[in-house]
């Protein structure tokens, strides 16, 4: 039984066209074109309890709709949608009480007093019993390593800072459904892998479903075995994440570094796609069944060879490239 | 209710930290307060009696006529309501098992609580000051009715607040809207001068708004230009209009909702 059931979902928008300039804006008080934006279309899918789901797009392509969706924020243009059992929208304080909703552009916390006040009244609002709370409280601080930090007001804590102030506030009612809306936007590589790995452990041991929109791979590649990839409002991708990047990623690169002599463009050149080149180092690409192959024929040429290095695609690039094809 | 109370201290606690804030208001009231006193100084120094106002009566009216306007102030809480719309912070209330109408008002009872000491204090100083010019006549029964006024027009102006910020669901901004309403409800309330001086049909219009009861009622019992028996039934009208003022307010907020989620802020 999934816990979140999507079916034929979609979201438009109102909003009205204005071309630039004053006199368009003075003729837009009387007279507006009402226009729909499609943000979500017929989108379906689901989810089993205990899942991370990685929820991928570029700006603008249905993901945050979705959530808010799911949240309860925003009404579905049609569709149905069921959280838990329940339908978001109603907006039932069953439901409220058992899911959260962390968007890592907006803050909860109470910005001139220390996290710990933001806190206590989520505490309140969710109705947490003492011991309950003191315990999830010890047990999060103590991972995420800022019980030093909670009696300092939220505006002079750092971005890494807070956004681990904001998951605590928001599984302080150890929710079961858990969106989060990229949680490590404009952190630093450490901060952003601290936040990575205490979802995962907080994952583990808590069983929470989550959904988790990113756009760094980083995040995904760790935390999700399945992403759903989302572009102009539809579904392009549902299914296991090492299978899609096996899928797209048709091509490895070998790198190979080259001794004192150097090498010739023309003697590398056969081997396959020259992505990058100068005498002493070469990005060649090669369609992944003929890596090994390929690397094994360059080792027993004659070229100085010094070493060879065996990549698979950044995943950036697969991203991109799907993407890519969404728009086509 | 916890949760409620939680947000009033939460709110206090945001004001004692950032004290100067609504202390600031006070050199404007003030000026306000002595514009108008120095206005009908002049005016009485040729006449004695101005619609039925002698002079110390119409020192009285605007002196603690202030006191009842600080005593119920908000300062300001529909731009904090328009900016929880239009930044979005509204999503978090939809998503909480908290209620934003209720979150509001704990929110103003917190944040007015600060300045509304500040505001007794400069009033005492005021009152200290013209003291000669002021009537002081109080029977118990009275204070009692005032107090309740009070407690009324605080709830009332609040609601009066919150509706006006939600005008943001559609608008996303409502300083202009903001200013003249403000205006508005000041002119109707009696703040600028006392209703009786309008014509017939203008004060027939105040006494079926409900603006007067945040001021002129209460300034009219205190000088004891209403008996306790009308005061009892101000009162009275008085706690309906939140009652209907509620109700508003929730039909505002259902609306408007429905242009937020349209809107997809």
């Amino acid at each position: 039984m999934p816990i979140i059931e999507v079916k034929n979902l979609s979201k438009a928008y109102e909003y009205y066209k204005k071309a630039p300039g004053l006199w368009m804006t003075i003729k837009s008080i009387f007279w507006r074109e009402k226009l729909l934006a499609e943000a979500v279309k017929d989108v379906s899918f689901s989810i089993e309890e205990g899942e991370i789901v990685g929820f991928l797009g570029p700006n603008g392509a249905g993901k945050t709709t979705t959530l808010k969706v799911l949240s309860g924020i925003l009404y579905p243009t049609s569709g149905a949608v069921r959280v838990l059992g329940f339908d978001p929208y109603k907006r039932q304080k069953e439901y409220q009480k058992q899911f959260a909703l962390v968007m890592g552009q907006k803050n909860q916390l109470w910005w001139e007093l220390p996290a710990m006040e933001s806190f206590i009244l989520n505490k309140e609002i969710y109705e947490v019993s003492d011991q309950d709370f003191a315990e999830r409280l010890e047990e999060m601080t103590t991972l995420l390593d800022i019980k030093n930090i909670l009696d300092v007001p939220v505006r002079k804590l750092s971005l890494g800072q807070r956004m681990k102030c904001e998951l605590v506030a928001a599984l302080l009612h150890s929710p079961r459904v858990l969106f989060l809306d990229e949680p490590t936007i404009g952190l630093d590589v450490v901060a952003q892998k601290n936040i990575r790995d205490f979802i995962k452990k907080y994952n583990a041991k808590s069983k929470t479903t989550i959904i988790l929109t990113s756009h760094y791979m980083e995040d995904i590649s760790q935390l999700c075995q399945r992403v759903i990839i989302i572009n102009l409002g539809k579904i392009i991708y549902d299914g296991d994440f090492k299978e899609l990047v096996n899928r797209y990623a048709t091509h490895k690169t070998l790198v190979v570094t080259f001794n004192d002599r150097g090498t010739q463009r023309t003697e590398v050149e056969s081997f396959g796609e020259l992505v990058e080149y100068n005498p002493h180092r070469c990005v060649i690409k090669v369609l992944r069944e003929q890596a090994k192959s390929a690397a094994a024929s360059i080792l027993s040429s004659n070229l100085p060879v010094d070493d060879i290095l065996i990549n698979e695609i950044d995943v950036d690039d697969v991203i991109r490239q799907i993407f890519n094809q969404g728009k086509r | 209710m916890k949760k409620y109370y939680t947000v009033v201290k939460n709110e206090l606690q945001r004001q004692l930290a950032f004290r100067l804030n609504l202390l600031s208001y006070r050199v404007g009231n003030l000026l306000e307060i002595v514009v108008q006193i120095i206005v009908w100084t002049v005016i009485f120094q040729k006449v004695d009696v101005v619609q039925g106002y002698a002079r110390n009566e119409m020192i009285s009216y605007v002196v603690f006529g202030w006191l009842f306007v600080f005593l119920t102030e908000n300062y300001g809480l529909e731009n904090i309501v328009e900016h929880n719309i239009f930044e979005g912070k509204v999503s978090e209330f939809l998503v909480k098992p908290i209620s934003y109408l209720k979150y509001i008002f704990s929110f103003s009872l917190g944040r007015m609580s600060v300045a509304l000491v500040s505001s007794i204090g400069m009033m005492l100083l005021v009152i200290l000051f013209f003291r000669d010019q002021l009537i002081f006549n109080l029977d118990p029964v009275r204070a009692l009715l005032l107090l309740g006024m009070v407690g009324a027009g605080l709830v009332l102006k609040i609601y009066f607040a919150v509706m006006i910020g939600m005008i943001a669901f559609w608008t996303q901004r409502i300083v202009g809207i903001d200013y003249s309403l403000g205006v508005f409800i000041k002119f109707f309330s009696g703040v600028y001068f006392p209703l009786v001086f309008l014509p017939p049909l203008a004060l027939a219009i105040c006494k079926a708004l409900p603006f007067m009861y945040v001021f002129y009622v209460p300034t009219q019992l205190y000088l004891g230009k209403l008996s306790v028996g009308q005061g009892a039934w101000a009162l009275v009208f008085e706690l309906a209009w939140i009652v209907v003022m509620y109700f508003l307010t929730k039909l505002m907020w259902t609306r408007g909702l429905r242009k937020y989620e349209g809107v997809g802020i």
